[in-house]
Formats: C-alpha cells, structure tokens, sequence
C-alpha cells in the first residue's frame, strides 16, 4: 500500500470510530432507532463534552505543519490560537466558554506539536496531505457550534419550484403610532373575543392572557368548568405579563405599565417609558416584510406595514 | 502497526460530527413555587417578579424594576449578559437567565443589581425544562425549519439532578413532537403536538410511564394548578380538572380568527 492509500485508509477508519464515538459516547445526538445508551460515568462527559475542542487543536497544529511551518512553530501557532478561540467565546456567540475545553485545547496542542512517537508534527514531510488537510477541515468545521441564522432571508429551495416572480417588486413603508398616542393608548373595555393568546398567567382566581400586540384579556376563573370574561386592556405591542399582589405588569411596545386588579374594574397606576428595546418589526413578526427604507425610531413605534408597488426596470 | 504509527494523525483526528446539538437540559420553568401572590406563568418569558422586584429582559440585559409600591413604579438597575438572552425565571431564591448558547444564574443579594454566580455552557434556550425534587424534565423536540433548534429527535429525558454539576440521563422516552410540560404532584403533563397531551406517573422517575393521554388536546404549554390542569395554545385555552386522579376535561375558550 502506498502511503496516500495508507492515509486515506486511515482517515476513513478515523471517520468510522469517530462516528462511532458520537453513537456511543453522545448518543442523543443521533437516531434513537439506535438502541445504544449514554455512558453515565462523569469522567465519560467531560471527555465528551471537551472532544471537539482538543480535536480542534490537534487539527490547527496539523495544518500548520502540513503548511511547513516547524514544530516549534505549529505549537506556539496552535497554542495561540486555540486559547484565543475559547476566549473569544466569552464574547461572542459562537459557543460557550468551557476551562475544560481551554485545557484539551492545550493538550491536544502539546500532543500534536511534541509527542514524537505520533510524528504528528512532522516538518520534514512539507508537501501537504490532501487527506489530513481535507480531515482536519471538515473536523474543525463539524465542531464548531456557529448557528446560522434560523430565519435567512435569502430565497430558499422551495421558492425556486414557482414560476418566477414578477418583475414588479413590493416594496413596504412602515405605519406608525406616535408616543403620545402610544402613552394615551391603555384603555378598559368590554371583553370580546381574542384573535390568538400568547403569554398567559394566572392570579389567584383570575386567568390573565395577552392576545400578542393587541391587549390583555381577563377571565374570572374561579370556577374553571366555566371561566368567565371580565375584562378586556387595550394595550397595543403586548406580549409579556407579570403580577404580584394583584398588580399587573405589561409591557407595551417600548412602555412597562402597572395595572391595578381587584373588586374594581382595573386601572393604571404607572407607565415607565422607554424601557424596552424599540422593534421596528414586533408586530410584523410572522411576516416576510422587510422595509426597504430604514425605519424612524422617532416618529413613534411600528404598528404595521404598508405596501407601495414600484416597478423595477 | 504501520498505519497507526504513521498515519495517527488521522487516526486521531478525524472524528465525524453527525450532529452539531449541544446538550439538552434548558431553563426552568417560571412558577415561581415560593412567593404568595404572585401570578403563575406557564412558558417561560422575558418578565419575572422575585421579591420586591420585577426582573425583564432587554436588550441584552437584566433591568430591574422596584415594585414594592407599584405607583412608585421604576428602573432600578441593570446589568449586562450577553446578545443572545431569551428567558428569565426564578425558583424562588435565585434568577436564571436562558440564552441561545448557555443559561445563567444570577444572585438577587443585592436585589437591584443582579450579580452572576455561574454559567451553564452547551445549553440552548430551546428547550423546556421542569423539576421535582432530584430530577429534571425535559422535551427535546424537532422544531421544523429551525436550524438552531431542529434536530432528528423528538423524545422526552428525565434527568437526575442530584449532582447540579455533572446532570445524567436515567431515561428517555420517544414522543410525537413534545413541547411545553407541567407537574402536579406525582404527575406529569406534556403537550406532544398533534398527539395530544400526555399524562406520566413520575412516583417513581426513573420509571416515567405514561399514564393516558388526551387525543384532541393540541396545545404548546400547560400550567399546573393545585387541581386544574391549564393547557394553552394560540388557538385556545383548555382546562382539566386533575383532583382526585382525575384527568376531565373542564372547559376551553377559544380564540376567534
């Protein structure tokens, strides 16, 4: 066998028991068809837990050798890097910091780079690898806990099955509700039927419920075989609640509001303003709209979406 | 051999990531078991009230509010965790805080200024979590056209917790599509999607057996009561009656399209 065949033969055994490893070791990772179970010693996961990282730098010292960098070299260069990768973390969403990860990060560092029995840090052989550069690539990469963004905007498979979009684009300006309006907006009405519930809490007898963006509905729930509507807040960009001693707290777009319950009908006690984070798009959530010019956190908060038809040459 | 001792790069090396989940135990639910009159929440959300303070989530912080006179209603203070925070909850003494890629716990000694005391890694904010003594519930679900949450499993683990630092799973059982979950004494509801709610007998966790379900029952949460069973969805609002060993059904209102 030729050394390449030799590599690439062990690559591909090294594939095999690393996916064996992910089936025996992290288990849930994978098919529950597959009746095999977690180990349950400690020891097992932080091994676990800690493998990609010390994957991770072993690889790091790899490539810089296969890139004829020299052992001394490979080790600083791996050190370096595998250190500031963990700490980075700290900062940035791209996985979590880990003293274990940091510590097989060093140690797959110092095996790759010094453990001459291994010859894993071999500057001799300058000429890279395809396997191990190809292996060390795809490891690193399917280590990594980078999540890309759940909701992208750019046209996915499915869109490309439909005809082709016509040439006119929908181009959409967002309609405001001023503060002053926001601030003069909470109001105590008759109950009536709610379009959808979101948040939902319950205070000693009552049943409270936000119907998302709209108000909060409350029910006197003290016999739940028939619950009762009381009341209905008016309470535009509602989405979470929260009650202690028969007060309500609600936010209301950017707005936290404190609402008093009780025998009587209920009422406001304190608006603080501008606590929230102003979301151009709160109330467009479920809907692909992306406004074309940048909305103007100045002229009120966003209550919806209008569209302006433009053609495109 | 030949090929361990010069190709144990590759050996060593090439481990093949089938999946790119992290672990599985998330935040905790918000019900807020300690404190009198204060209101019970089902999911977890960006408010919750511990003492005399109101805790909400934004902008990448914890800002405090002083609700002790609600009239006197103020900003009290804020710290910063980090971009990706979701949840916040509290069982009674301390605050924790449910990200995209870790959970926090905060201590309230200083009420208006919360201060970090650990951090969780490999924790995803995705799913939910309940607990009852030295074991922890968690739905682990396939979110459709969720990358972050999305995963090829949709199952329901209890987790001995006696040892907060190292969890480990003592069983595992397969569901349809398992969401929002609630416990009532030696019960456990969990909303399976379009399978319906799930009831399991957890006297014993580590012999979680499922015990009925409700068909018809589509819900994404439940909150359990002293005897009603509350479960919810965006469409409606159900109610079960649960004492005595019951499991009735007791009403359900309705959102209207």
């Amino acid at each position: 066998m030729t050394e390449r065949t030799q590599r690439l033969t062990a690559s591909i055994g090294a594939f095999a028991v690393g996916t064996l490893f992910y089936l025996l070791v992290r288990g849930y990772a994978v098919s529950p068809h597959i009746p095999l179970d977690i180990v349950h010693l400690p020891v097992a996961q932080v091994v676990a837990d800690s493998f990609p990282s010390f994957i991770h730098s072993i690889a790091v010292v790899l490539l810089a050798t296969s890139f004829g960098m020299g052992r001394r070299g490979a080790f600083f260069t791996g050190l370096l890097l595998s250190t500031f990768l963990e700490v980075a973390q700290i900062f940035l969403p791209l996985g979590t910091f880990d003293d274990t990860d940091l510590v097989a990060g060093w140690a797959g560092v110092a095996i790759a780079a010094f453990l001459p029995k291994l010859k894993l840090a071999d500057s001799k052989r300058n000429r890279m690898s395809w396997p191990l550069i190809l292996v060390s690539v795809s490891t690193s990469a399917a280590s990594s806990s980078y999540e890309p963004d759940p909701n992208p905007t750019f046209p996915k498979k499915s869109d490309r099955q439909r005809p082709y979009p016509p040439l006119i684009r929908e181009e959409y300006e967002p309609t405001y509700m001023s503060y002053a309006e926001l601030r003069n907006s909470f109001k105590v009405e008759a109950p009536r039927a709610a379009g959808e519930f979101g948040k939902i809490l319950i205070l000693g007898k009552r049943l409270i419920v936000s119907e998302p963006n709209v108000g909060v509905h409350i029910f006197d729930n003290s016999n739940p075989a028939q619950p009762k509507a009381e009341y209905f807040l008016n309470l535009p960009g509602n989405v979470d609640l929260a009650a202690k001693d028969n007060v309500l707290y609600a936010d209301s777009f950017v707005d936290l509001v404190a609402i008093q319950l009780g025998d009587a009908p209920p009422k406001l006690l304190k608006r603080v303003e501008d606590v929230f984070r102003w979301n151009a798009y709160q109330v467009l959530k479920n809907e692909k709209i992306r406004f074309t010019q940048r909305p103007r956190m100045e002229l009120g908060v966003v209550i919806g979406a209008r569209s302006i038809k433009e053609n495109s040459k | 051999m030949k090929i361990l001792q010069r190709n144990s790069p590759a050996f060593l090396l090439a481990y093949c990531q089938l999946m790119l989940v992290s672990c599985g135990s998330e935040m905790l639910r918000s019900d807020s078991r300690g404190e009198e009159n204060v209101g019970k929440t089902g999911s977890t959300s960006r408010f919750t009230i511990l003492n005399e303070h109101l805790y909400t989530l934004s902008m990448g912080r914890i800002q405090s509010f002083k609700i002790s006179d609600p009239k006197e209603l103020r900003v009290d203070g804020a710290v910063r965790v980090a971009a990706d925070i979701e949840t916040i909850t509290n069982d009674g003494a301390k605050l924790y805080v449910g990200a995209e890629t870790a959970m926090y716990i905060y201590s309230v000694a200083i009420p208006a200024l919360p201060e970090l005391l650990g951090r969780h890694a490999h924790q995803q904010a995705c799913d939910p979590v309940v607990t009852s003594g030295n074991f922890a519930f968690v739905t682990l679900r396939n979110q459709l056209g969720s990358s972050r949450c999305g995963r090829r499993t949709n199952t329901l683990e209890v987790i001995d917790i006696s040892n907060p630092k190292r969890p480990q799973r003592v069983k595992e059982i397969q569901m349809h599509n398992p969401s929002g979950l609630g416990i009532s004494k030696d019960r456990l509801f969990v909303c399976d999607g379009d399978a319906g709610l799930a009831e399991f007998d957890i006297s014993n966790p580590t012999e979680t057996q499922e015990l009925s379900r409700a068909r018809d029952e589509v819900c994404a949460d439940v909150i359990a009561l002293e005897n009603t069973l509350v479960a919810t969805s965006s469409d409606g609002i159900s109610q079960y009656d649960l004492s005595e060993e019951k499991f009735g059904f007791l009403s359900r209102i309705s959102a209207q399209k």
